[in-house]
């Protein structure tokens, strides 16, 4: 029973990793995470956000 | 259609190879014990006439309050009758297994919905919700 229980569960996380690695290959997922990684590392998008993240007592907007 | 197909969401081989991904994860999910134990303990409550019963009166009773204290008029008895309306309900058997087998479904949800988040970067959970995580 907790043999079939650890299986089941196994299988569970095998098929959500090979859910993962085919939603990777999306072109939609692709297009998000190259649009993301832009929004981190674009030096001129990042001098406009700087500026809108600041706030008078120096925290980040949440 | 056509917007979809050109933004990527249907037509490809990859979006074909996603969405059957995704059928197998929810066989799986369908296959799991905590998914079994929680249909049966489903159809258990299903079956208890008198603690679904309960569960509706109580229901509804939270439901009157929740609506009673948004027009600021709670009324401390209420409160407390519901209190224990809930204390009674929670001592049914086929309520405890009800709920003891929804927690531990969510957990394996829960763990799989926070690995793809954690993997493809945006909260997969919310993303999927009817708001679409907005």
């Amino acid at each position: 029973m907790e043999n079939n229980h650890a299986d089941n569960l196994a299988t569970v996380q095998q098929r959500t990793d090979e859910f993962i690695e085919a939603l990777l290959a999306t072109p939609a997922i692709r297009r998000f995470r190259e649009a993301a990684r832009q929004f981190e590392t674009d030096r001129h998008l990042l001098a406009v956000r700087r500026p809108l993240e600041e706030r008078p007592n120096g925290k980040q907007p949440r | 259609m056509e917007a979809s197909k050109e933004h990527g969401l249907t037509g490809s081989p990859e979006v074909a190879a996603a969405m059957e991904a995704a059928r197998a994860l929810g066989r799986a999910l369908g296959e799991s014990a905590q998914f079994k134990r929680f249909e049966a303990a489903h159809d258990a409550l299903q079956a208890d006439t008198e603690a679904r019963q309960k569960l509706n009166e109580f229901l509804s009773h939270r439901q009157e309050l929740s609506m009673e204290s948004m027009f600021g008029s709670t009324d401390q008895a209420a409160l407390e009758k519901l209190e224990q309306e809930w204390q009674s309900l929670s001592a049914m058997p086929s309520i405890i297994s009800y709920l003891h087998a929804q927690e531990d479904l969510l957990a394996v949800l829960r763990e799989a919905a926070a690995r793809i988040s954690q993997q493809i970067g945006l909260d997969y959970g919310a993303a999927c919700s009817p708001s679409g995580g907005r």
